[in-house]
């Protein structure tokens, strides 16, 4: 059973206190005397809330000794001064078989190494979601096509989650003076499905979560605070199935027109393929008549 | 920047279907002269790849190239080599490079004596996924080694030859050992490191006066083995099994467009198990090519060194001084 630990603090505080770094390792099996923890920070759900909780994260890492590096792709070496910065835009990549992507998932070779992930993202409302938070952040690290965006969510689950997850946020998504608040888990999906939960939208009914329940059975999750609710983070379950449509429809025609342009390549073989065949085609209909 | 003027000493089936091909596609380099003992044969193959010039004996090539491929019948490997080098040619030569450990120094001392290089026609050290195998055993990426498994072998005839040189031991200094195995040999030596021969089998199934099966097992460094066979009497199943204390790597021998992995301190693999990753499908032959024109404009060492051309010859003598000895 996956654990989801939240905490909340007086509005305007950006960072979590360092007890609770300190709780969270301990229940989520993070080795401070272990491999190389690698802090990923989100890109697209990527709020000052965000980048401030993982320097936190860091100063206590480095406090605790542990050798720590930071994936930030919105950053840069100079934004993380003391700490080893991965740029993921300049390692070679791996061609993952992936049965949901069409041309593989693209991995950084860094998936190679033994090292110890935690994630650190915003939360919120989105259209193509409902509501989008870790598993979103994750497959932001494939950088696949918009156009198989839920397969790589999915892809990215099975290849790429952290040992630790933590989203972060205030309780009204647009009052950013709002009460702030931490989630984490050990399990990306847990968190995700915990996040929808607080901010009033079932679970089973987002695009995410349904894609990665055709492939896996979703674990029951336990959260350290049921009544804990968040405000103006989902997007209207109507909008989302409107704009997943259009996704969708978008999806067919851009397939179309590559299955057009494959189909215009080999026309020119149809009369050899003619010719092959007809021998074949001929003595058969012999035999039959 | 003038492009290497290359020529193709041998114009059987491996020339014609493979290395013209890959000269013609590789930047820095222009195919100008063939050279075959069949003169009609070369003028033919010439015919067919535009080539300019087509000779009947090697020697004809001084002062028309400046480096050549020698794709010939195994025992003539090394005089012809040792011609070419002593008069300033560089040398691709095909494998197996010599029929003997002796050859293979005399072949290295020339290349010192003109002032050319010689490389080793190791193509399979070309295929990416044989690549990306080495890369991720020298990495650590399944920890020490352990093992290493790999046969390749087909009937004899699968495989295109404008020669029957293959069955006649004055020709060819050797059976499927020499043939097919030194392929295995020098994957071994690559990916494991130097190697000593505990084990060899071989039998003459087939009556041609050399082997057409074959078994050795290799010792390499750190207490690793290999087991390697070969065959022209069946098939194979043409893989490659390394295993190491922490993981394993499976992939084809003859170039695959994927690897399967495991790694068990490997991130990839934690959590989702064995990956299967792909790579790009490129011609080894065109590869081996550049990297053999690179190396020689930049005058960096090639990826295959007189040491391991020399150790995976000295493990066939000591395989055939084994068979000899029984």
């Amino acid at each position: 059973m996956a654990a989801i630990q939240w905490k909340t603090a007086e509005p305007g505080t950006q960072r979590p206190p360092d007890a609770w770094w300190q709780t969270l390792v301990d229940d989520n099996g993070v080795e401070l005397g272990g491999p190389r923890i690698v802090v990923y920070v989100a890109r697209s759900l990527r709020t000052p809330m965000v980048e401030e909780t993982a320097r936190s994260l860091v100063a206590f890492l480095q406090m605790k000794g542990s050798p720590v590096a930071v994936i930030d792709p919105s950053g840069n070496q100079d934004r993380w001064p003391d700490v080893s910065w991965i740029d993921l835009a300049k390692t070679d990549r791996l061609r993952i078989d992936a049965a949901c992507l069409r041309g593989g998932a693209m991995v950084p070779m860094l998936w190679l190494e033994d090292f110890q992930l935690i994630s650190i993202t915003g939360a919120g409302p989105d259209q193509r979601y409902g509501v989008a938070a870790i598993l979103a952040t994750q497959a932001d690290l494939l950088g696949a096509s918009s156009f198989d965006d839920l397969a790589s969510i999915y892809e990215a689950h099975r290849l790429l989650a952290a040992d630790l997850n933590i989203a972060c946020g205030t309780k009204w998504a647009d009052v950013p003076t709002s009460e702030s608040w931490w989630a984490a888990s050990s399990d990306d999906v847990s968190l995700e499905y915990a996040i929808a939960t607080a901010a009033g939208v079932r679970p089973e009914v987002l695009p995410q979560l349904r894609y990665l329940a055709r492939h896996e059975i979703m674990r029951s999750i336990k959260t350290s605070r049921e009544s804990w609710t968040l405000e103006g983070h989902a997007v209207e379950p109507l909008t989302v199935r409107a704009t997943r449509m259009r996704m969708r429809l978008h999806r067919l025609a851009h397939m179309l027109r590559e299955d057009v342009g494959l189909a215009a390549a080999n026309l020119h073989r149809i009369p050899q393929f003619i010719e092959r065949r007809r021998p074949g085609a001929l003595s058969f209909l012999k035999g039959a008549s | 920047m003038s492009r290497l003027r290359f020529g193709v000493v041998g114009c059987g089936a491996v020339s014609e279907i493979y290395h013209v091909p890959a000269i013609a596609r590789c930047a820095g380099a222009s195919l100008t002269a063939l050279a075959d003992a069949v003169p009609e044969r070369a003028a033919e193959v010439a015919r067919r790849h535009h080539v300019p010039v087509a000779v009947s004996d090697h020697r004809q090539l001084f002062g028309k190239v400046d480096a050549a491929v020698i794709a010939t019948s195994n025992t003539t490997h090394a005089d012809i080599a040792c011609q070419l080098l002593e008069d300033g040619i560089h040398v691709l030569c095909e494998k197996p490079m010599a029929t003997t450990s002796a050859d293979a120094n005399r072949m290295f001392a020339a290349a010192a004596h003109g002032g050319a290089r010689l490389m080793a026609g190791h193509s399979r050290r070309f295929n990416p996924n044989l690549e990306l195998a080495k890369t991720l055993v020298a990495g650590g990426r399944i920890g020490t080694l352990q093992t290493i498994g790999a046969a390749l072998g087909s009937p004899y005839g699968s495989w295109p030859t404008r020669t029957d040189f293959r069955r006649q031991r004055t020709l060819s200094g050797g059976g499927v050992l020499l043939d097919l195995g030194i392929h295995l040999i020098d994957l071994a030596l690559w990916i494991g490191g130097n190697a000593k021969v505990l084990r060899y089998e071989a039998t003459d199934t087939l009556g041609w006066g050399v082997e057409n099966d074959a078994e050795v097992e290799l010792e390499l460094p750190a207490d690793a083995r290999a087991k390697l066979s070969c065959s022209y009497t069946h098939g194979l199943n043409r893989t490659v099994r390394i295993r190491g204390t922490g993981g394993w790597i499976e992939t084809s021998i003859d170039g695959a467009p994927d690897i399967i992995f495991w790694g068990r301190d490997s991130r990839l693999c934690r959590r989702a198990g064995a990956q299967k990753i792909a790579v790009a499908e490129t011609d080894p032959y065109t590869r081996q090519i550049q990297h053999f024109v690179d190396c020689l404009v930049s005058n960096q060492p090639f990826v295959v060194t007189p040491e391991q051309v020399l150790n995976g010859l000295e493990v066939i003598e000591r395989c055939y001084a084994v068979a000899r000895a029984a």
